[in-house]
């Protein structure tokens, strides 16, 4: 926000780019929570873009994405983030959208040495240079730190009216927001993208590790976002409704998936995550009797779960709910 | 395991959400207002922001003056999110309804002439 505002304050004209991987924080998990209702529910790009005055286009990465996720060149950070990768992906396509729509240079809001991966000085000409924009990139937040960049050069921008911010330390951001009136902004952590939290990733580790692959599909990782995840057998994992909100987006699922509810109790609804033919009995009593752990009827002897598994007629187990107790802490997945 | 002891009904589990969302994301031309324009009907049911904004805005490309788009959501997202993209676009948002299950948004592009 502060970079674009910075370019515009220059008398430029200035689209924003926001690409969408999946594994975005915002939207989805606040769309599905029920008690998330309260909060606003705007996209950020998009109201910030209107806070600016600029267009906004949403790009849709999910599909080339993958190959950034499953195979990152410069490596994972703390968790599954494969940030330089990341940067130099968008900034690539940032670069392919210039060209393709005529603009002549890419800005970024990166500040020299403010993430501990992709934007480290030592780094970030590999991101200039690996995307192809090389000296059409700009950091307007960081530019007296860096090279001139060709807008500066050409004099289409003044670099004396660029800043020099460098480090973790977000003062300098939040005394210039201030002074261009700022005073609503999302996420100033940067923390936007699940890949970097450390409870989605070991879901996301789990599922590549029980698949044997790293292949996914968007609806992999949105349910990664939903639910409490157990996985009581190597062969199947439970995805348990932890309110309203949730059971009612995992309601889309029951179609592709063996499906369980308590009845006469309320109670989650959960997908059972596994591959059919190799789920028996067995399997189904268990995950019969954890979900009614989690339903209104735990305290009771035995309650009846439904369980519906594709087409078939959805049919009814008697079960004797689990104690807490008796769910091994090593189940969830968290 | 104990044996199966009754079944459920169909209501119960949610047939109908999973007709609908077998049936999400398609999109046709459900009338036509004139010889030169249509009112088309884009279905994003489920589908969670920002991808009801992405296929707006992908649809709206393929529109030519005079044509409206009718918007199909179920995500209250779209309430904030799609008339924001239509504001800073120049699209008009002609009219938006709600119930309690689906929300309805129809738009007027804006297309510029290249």
């Amino acid at each position: 926000m502060l970079a674009a505002k910075a370019i515009l304050e220059q008398g430029l004209h200035v689209e924003g780019l926001n690409f969408f991987t999946g594994f975005c924080v915002e939207g989805h998990t606040h769309a599905i929570r029920k008690k998330s209702e309260k909060k606003q529910k705007r996209n950020n790009a998009l109201w910030v873009a209107e806070q600016l005055g600029i267009k906004l286009h949403i790009i849709d990465i999910v599909e080339e994405y993958k190959n950034i996720v499953i195979n990152p060149q410069y490596g994972y950070g703390a968790h599954l983030n494969p940030c330089l990768d990341c940067k130099i992906f968008m900034v690539n396509k940032a670069r392919e959208w210039m060209e393709a729509e005529g603009f002549d240079f890419i800005i970024t809001g990166e500040v020299v040495g403010q993430r501990p991966k992709s934007q480290r000085k030592h780094l970030m000409p590999i991101i200039e240079q690996k995307s192809g924009a090389n000296d059409r990139l700009l950091r307007p937040l960081s530019a007296q730190n860096l090279a001139p960049t060709l807008p500066e050069r050409q004099g289409w921008v003044s670099r004396e009216k660029l800043f020099g911010f460098s480090g973790r330390n977000r003062n300098p951001q939040f005394e210039l927001a201030e002074q261009y009136g700022i005073k609503d902004y999302a996420q100033p952590a940067g923390g936007c993208c699940f890949l970097t939290n450390e409870s989605y990733t070991t879901k996301l580790k789990d599922l590549w590790q029980h698949r044997g692959h790293k292949n996914y599909e968007l609806d992999d990782i949105l349910l990664l976002k939903v639910g409490r995840h157990l996985r009581p057998r190597p062969h199947f994992k439970l995805i348990i409704g932890r309110e309203e909100g949730e059971n009612n987006y995992l309601e889309g699922y029951c179609a592709n998936f063996i499906h369980l509810r308590v009845k006469d109790y309320n109670g989650p609804l959960t997908l059972l995550e596994g591959d059919p033919k190799e789920i028996g009995a067995e399997d189904l009593f268990l995950a019969a009797q954890i979900v009614a752990r989690y339903s209104s009827g735990k305290d009771e002897a035995e309650v009846e779960v439904y369980i519906g598994m594709g087409k078939e007629e959805p049919r009814l187990l008697r079960v004797s709910p689990l104690t807490t107790n008796d769910i091994p802490k090593s189940w969830y997945l968290t | 395991m104990k044996e199966w002891t009754s079944q459920m009904t169909k209501e119960a589990m949610g047939e109908e959400q999973a007709k609908e969302k077998a049936t999400s994301s398609e999109e046709s031309a459900v009338s036509e207002k004139s010889t030169a324009s249509c009112e088309y009907l884009l279905d994003v049911r489920k589908l969670l922001c920002p991808l009801p904004v992405i296929r707006v805005q992908e649809k709206i490309k393929s529109l030519s003056t005079g044509d409206t788009l009718v918007v199909l959501a179920t995500d209250p997202g779209v309430l904030h999110d799609i008339p924001a993209w239509c504001r800073i676009h120049g699209h008009k948002v002609l009219n938006t309804q709600q119930n309690t299950k689906e929300i309805q948004i129809k738009i007027a592009p804006f297309l510029h002439i290249k």
